[in-house]
Parts: C-alpha cells; sequence; structure tokens
C-alpha cells in the first residue's frame, strides 16, 4: 500500500482535514475520483483533487481511490496517518493597530478565533514591528495564550525606544498551535497583513519625543521629522552621529544619558539657517522619604516631616509630588515640592481626629519615573513637643514664695504635663525644679515657687513637655522678678 | 512710582541714563538666564535673537514726544514686569529680583521726570497730544508661550534679549535728550528747563 504521491493534508483548526495530491500528468482537466476511507464507517467520497473529511482519530486508515472518469489511471489503496497531516493555522487578522505617541507605545489587538477550535489548546503569538526605511524588523516578540473555545480579543502594548513619529511602524501577527493531542506537523500559519501607524505627515519640522523624561543612565532616541536636511545634532554641548530614517528624517541616539540640570537638557538639530530641538529631563524616582517622623505641638494638629533623600533632577511640574495618607481614618494630606535640595526637609499637616489616638501614616513619594513610601505607626499623646511657653508672669506669695504662672497652647486635657522651672539668682547660681500638672482647657498655668531668698533677684525660665516624654519645649523668654522684703522679726 | 522726585532736570536726566544703561546689559538677566537654561552653546545663543514687535522700535521712540516716550517706557516696563512675574519657574530667582528692583527703580524716575516736564515751560516736553507725527507705538503685549519646553526656552530668550536691546535703544533715545541742541527733532534740548 502507497501512500498518495504528494497527498498533502493540512488543518486549521482540528475540526477539517484539506488533503490534496497532484494528479498525475494526463489526466484530463474534470477528471473525478470516488475516495472511500476505511474507518469505521467506509465513508466515501467524490472529488476532484480535493478532498475535506473529519478528522481520523490517530492509527492508519486504508484510503482507497477509485477514478470515475476520465482516463489513464486505476483504483488505489493508501495509507493515511495524522503524522502525515499539518496543523496549520488560519491567518490571523489584526483587529486595531493603534498607538500613544506621547508614551511612544503602539496598542495591538486581534481576534484568537478560539471559537473554531475544538479544545484548549495553547497557542504561541509572533508579533513583528518594522520600519518602513528598508523594512528592517525592530521588534519580534513571542507572545503565549490558550484557545479555550471562544472567540477571544488579545492585546498587546508595546514601547518603542524610538519615538513612533520618527518612521512608519509596520506589524505583523503569526501563530502557532502547540496543540499535545495533535500527532501530526505543527507548523506557523502565515503572516497577517501588516498594519502601520504613522504621525500626520506636517510640513512643520519637529523634534521628538517633546518634554520627555527619562531614567537617568538609560538609552533614548530623539528624532527631527522634517523636509529640510538636518547639518548636525548635539546633546548639550555634544555632537552625535546622525541616522538616517525614511526622507530628510534623521535620529541620534543617545546612551546613557546623564541626569539632568533643573532646566532639563536640550536637544538641538540645525538645518540650513534654523533649529529644532526638544528638552529631554534625565532624572531619578523618588527617594524612600528619609527620617519620618511625625509629632504634634499641641494636640490639635500632627506635624509629619522627611528628608527626600537623593535628588531626582526633576523640579518643577516634573518633581516629586507627596500624599500623607493615614490609614484608619482614610484621611490624606498632598504636598508638592518645587525646589529640592539634599538636605531641605519636608513637611505636612495633619489635622488630629477627636477619639484619635493611634496613626498609622503612609508617606507615599511620586514623580515620572516611580514612586516610594515610609511608613510609621504613632501614639500621637506620645508624640507632643510643646510650644514655647509664652506670657511667664510671677505673683508674690511673700517674701520667699511666689507663684509663676505661663501659657502653653495645647488641647492636653487628657494627659500630664511635666515641666521644668530653671531659678536662676544673680550669683549665676542656678536651680532646677520639676513640677507636673493636668493640661487644663484654658492652657494657662500656675504653680508655686518656694524657698526663695527674700529681696533678692531672680530670673526664670520654664519649659514642658508631657507624660510619657518625647521632647521638650525650649525655654521660655527669661522672666526676671525681686522677691519680697522679708518682715523684720520683732 | 512712590519716593522724593528731585527737581534738577539734569541730575534726572544723568540717573535715568545710568539706569538705562545698567538695564541694557543683558549679563543682568539675559545671560544668568541663558545659563540656567543650557542654551549657552553657539548654536542655540545664536538663535536668540530679539523678535521684531516685542518692544518698540528705535525709530518709533525716537519720534515720541518726550511725554509719550516716559509713557512708553513706562508702561512697556510695566508689561515686562508682569511677564517676569509669570517666569519665575524659568528664570534663576536672584537675576528676576534685581530686575524688578531696576525696573521699579527707573519708574520712580520715570514718574519724577514726566512730573517734571508736566510743570515745564517747555512746549515739546508739556505737548498735550498723543505722539507726533510719528507712528504710534502698537500697544505692547506679553508674547504667547509655545507649550513645549524647547520653544518655551527659545522665546523667553528672545523676549529677554529684547528687553536689553530695548532698554539700550532707550538709553539712547534718553541721551538724545541731553546732547542735541537746536536740531528740529522731537527731542530738542532742554530750552525752558532750566531750573535749579
Amino acid at each position: 500500500k502507497r501512500t498518495l504521491p504528494d497527498l498533502k493534508c493540512v488543518t486549521n483548526n482540528l475540526q477539517v482535514w484539506n488533503c490534496s495530491w497532484r494528479v498525475p500528468s494526463g489526466t484530463g482537466r474534470g477528471a473525478a475520483y470516488e475516495v472511500c476511507i476505511e474507518n469505521r464507517s467506509h465513508s466515501c467520497y467524490q472529488l476532484e483533487k480535493d478532498i475535506k473529511i473529519p478528522p481520523l482519530l490517530p492509527g492508519d486508515y486504508e484510503i482507497t481511490v477509485n477514478p470515475l472518469y476520465g482516463f489513464g489511471s486505476s483504483k488505489s489503496k493508501f495509507i493515511l496517518n495524522e503524522k502525515n497531516v499539518s496543523l496549520i493555522p488560519e491567518t490571523p487578522e489584526i483587529l486595531n493597530l493603534s498607538a500613544d505617541f506621547s508614551t511612544s507605545t503602539l496598542h495591538l489587538k486581534w481576534n484568537d478565533k478560539g471559537s473554531v477550535f475544538p479544545h484548549y489548546s495553547n497557542v504561541i503569538w509572533e508579533i513583528k514591528v518594522l520600519h518602513k526605511k528598508n523594512m528592517e524588523i525592530v521588534k519580534l516578540v513571542t507572545y503565549s495564550t490558550t484557545l479555550n473555545g471562544k472567540d477571544t480579543v488579545h492585546h498587546w502594548n508595546w514601547t518603542s525606544d524610538m519615538p513612533l513619529e520618527c518612521a512608519i511602524h509596520y506589524v505583523g501577527i503569526r501563530c502557532y498551535i502547540d496543540d499535545p493531542q495533535f500527532s501530526g506537523r505543527k507548523e506557523w500559519s502565515n503572516w497577517s497583513l501588516l498594519k502601520n501607524i504613522s504621525w500626520p505627515p506636517d510640513s512643520q519640522t519637529e523634534v521628538f519625543p517633546q518634554d520627555r523624561v527619562v531614567l537617568a543612565g538609560s538609552d533614548i532616541t530623539v528624532c527631527c521629522v522634517t523636509q529640510e536636511r538636518v547639518l548636525s545634532a548635539q546633546i548639550g554641548s555634544t555632537h552625535c552621529p546622525l541616522i538616517h530614517l525614511d526622507g530628510e528624517n534623521v535620529a541620534i541616539k543617545i546612551r546613557n544619558i546623564s541626569a539632568s540640570a533643573s532646566s532639563g537638557t536640550n536637544v538641538v538639530f540645525s538645518v540650513e539657517d534654523n533649529i529644532f530641538g526638544t528638552v529631554v529631563f534625565a532624572g531619578y524616582p523618588p527617594d524612600i522619604p528619609q527620617k519620618l517622623n511625625c509629632e504634634t505641638y499641641d494636640l490639635k494638629e500632627i506635624i509629619c516631616t522627611w528628608n527626600p533623600g537623593r535628588p531626582t533632577s526633576l523640579e518643577g511640574p516634573r518633581s516629586t509630588s507627596y500624599t500623607l495618607f493615614e490609614s484608619f481614618s482614610g484621611k490624606y494630606n498632598r504636598f508638592s515640592g518645587n525646589k529640592v535640595s539634599t538636605n531641605e526637609s519636608y513637611q505636612l499637616f495633619f489635622q488630629i481626629l477627636s477619639n484619635q489616638e493611634i496613626y498609622n501614616f503612609t508617606l507615599n513619594a511620586q514623580n515620572l519615573l516611580g514612586q516610594t513610601e515610609s511608613t510609621l505607626l504613632i501614639n500621637v499623646t506620645e508624640k507632643v513637643h510643646p510650644r514655647i511657653p509664652t506670657s511667664v508672669k510671677v505673683k508674690d506669695i511673700n517674701s520667699t514664695a511666689v507663684t509663676l504662672s505661663w501659657h502653653l497652647p495645647g488641647n492636653f486635657t487628657k494627659i500630664k504635663l511635666l515641666c521644668q522651672i530653671k531659678i536662676n539668682k544673680t550669683n549665676s547660681e542656678h536651680e532646677l525644679r520639676s513640677v507636673t500638672m493636668r493640661g487644663v482647657e484654658s492652657s494657662n498655668y500656675l504653680t508655686t515657687v518656694d524657698k526663695l531668698n527674700p529681696y533678692t533677684i531672680y530670673t526664670f525660665r520654664i519649659r514642658c513637655s508631657t507624660d510619657p516624654f518625647w521632647k521638650w519645649s525650649k525655654w521660655s523668654k527669661e522672666k526676671q522678678y525681686l522677691t519680697k522684703e522679708a518682715i523684720p522679726s520683732k | 512710582a512712590t519716593g522724593k522726585c528731585s527737581g534738577k532736570y539734569h541730575e534726572l536726566l544723568l540717573q535715568l541714563q545710568r539706569q538705562a544703561d545698567l538695564m541694557q546689559n543683558p549679563s543682568t538677566l539675559l545671560d544668568p538666564y541663558i545659563h540656567l537654561q543650557g542654551l549657552h552653546s553657539p548654536i542655540l545663543k545664536g538663535s536668540c535673537m530679539e523678535r521684531l514687535g516685542d518692544f518698540p522700535s528705535e525709530d518709533v521712540l525716537w519720534r515720541l514726544s518726550r511725554q509719550d516716550f516716559l509713557w512708553t517706557l513706562n508702561t512697556t516696563l510695566g508689561l515686562f514686569l508682569r511677564m517676569l512675574s509669570a517666569l519665575q519657574q524659568d528664570l534663576p530667582k536672584a537675576a528676576q529680583q534685581q530686575a524688578e528692583m531696576n525696573i521699579r527703580g527707573l519708574g520712580n524716575n520715570i514718574h519724577c521726570m514726566a512730573q517734571l516736564l508736566r510743570g515745564s515751560s517747555d512746549p515739546e516736553a508739556a505737548e498735550p497730544t498723543r505722539p507726533g507725527p510719528g507712528p504710534t507705538p502698537p500697544p505692547p503685549s506679553l508674547p504667547m508661550l509655545p507649550l513645549d519646553t524647547f520653544k518655551r526656552k527659545l522665546r523667553i530668550c528672545e523676549f529677554l534679549q529684547g528687553y536689553h536691546r530695548f532698554m539700550r535703544r532707550a538709553g539712547q533715545v534718553l541721551r538724545g535728550w541731553g546732547e542735541r541742541q537746536g536740531r528740529n527733532r522731537r527731542h530738542s534740548p532742554l530750552r525752558g528747563l532750566q531750573r535749579a
């Protein structure tokens, strides 16, 4: 038994086998055959030179080919096996190709026509991107999906390192069905028709990308789309070799770009009597906010401070934005720094919420190149850094005792204050006394200072902290006072 | 304008000339800007030329009566001051603040000179009419700044260049007030202004 010469069986979807063979020379036109397959149902078909048959289970099947009319050949018997069949998927079709020129990103959309496939199968898609100039493949990528019996639309995005405006970009796709149950040969489909994307032709010379923010140290391609002959190109003051694209369009490839100054890095193309250019902002993603500290002066408002860490080289509208988020309350506050220098600390305020002592802060730092965050959990009553005591007053009690009063702004009614009184006598001998007291609504505080010497000039200063302790306030201004004369003893 | 005015014409004129000379110097504003924006390569500096129409031309300035010249100078610099504050993000802070102070200082003296001329008997100085036969100066306007950064940088450079060139032209006219005797130009000499 022979296999039919040049018998070629192909299937697109494992549901139908298209078998065709080369008709022996000398056979007249319109020759017809009856082809019978010895399988369970002994099915026969009348046909000319190709046959569509349902898929046969693995194994050898005897095929009888009986010429009906025409002349020159006799009945023949052949063997057909799945192994001789090729699985060549249908040529895929691109549904849509679009571009986001601002990010130089191509968006590809296609339908896998999985509904025509009998069962789950792995599919490998190969996608190619070409430039028009010489149809050079600039990107070849494989992308795997699974056929699941339904038509599924797939998306693929690709960010070109050359701005899409610089050249016409063409995209094609083909696929390979890796069906484990199929024992025949598996081959790639044909390439789809190419779809293309181009920047609307404009007589004006333009440089792309415009105002792009890139990571310092990365490579970037900048191009000049023009009808005029470009004489030279430079980044900053460094000249670059021109890469010629379509027509008069040219590009330059900048490798390992250095971090920009705050005003960005100028890239300039010169034509006969004019120049065109763009500005590239090469910088860094924000550093993790450092030394994040949150405290309160008055238990009314929390102030969080931090250090931005490494400068990003990105300023103004591209500078790092900070968001302070508190998870229990879900509230947040935002800060956009304009000028950044290494050791300048930043701050944000957060209103203290009634009946909430624990605050779980996340400080998020974000710019166009990335984001980072720091977290801090505090009990706000343990982070009180009182303000400077003010309005210090002294009143006589007697010649050896006075009352000291001061004002300490803050909502301290629920906590205890620990204050220190520095008592200086003129001969620079000084004494430190501590006093604890409950916080009061009025923020005015009073204490007695005894065991003083009569008719003596004292200088009083006060500072306060809280219990539990976090930080001392600064010392108040000095308050000088002359104690009363003692009553002469009889 | 604030501050006391000097009643001495020559003293005031000399002060105006000095201020104009200071303000026409690119090192006071344009050069720091060029440095900050990285425009110091020859090819970029070469394209930073004054754009016609940004500031009144020399021809216009020469044909104005002295009162109208002072008005044009003051109005133009007032608009430039507004532009400076709109360009804060683009300009070096120190140079911008210095330029603002220079402009305010000049404004004071413009006010004093205008007041002096109003009080003087010189028909030319006190000419009530708007600009004489010379073309009416186009009302100065702020340039529209392009969106993309590179074109914006160059446009601001042109505008600052124009400011310095305008101050040079103004300085020349002010010197013309002082120098020319008896010639039949609008800016003829002082005649009735020899007050102490």
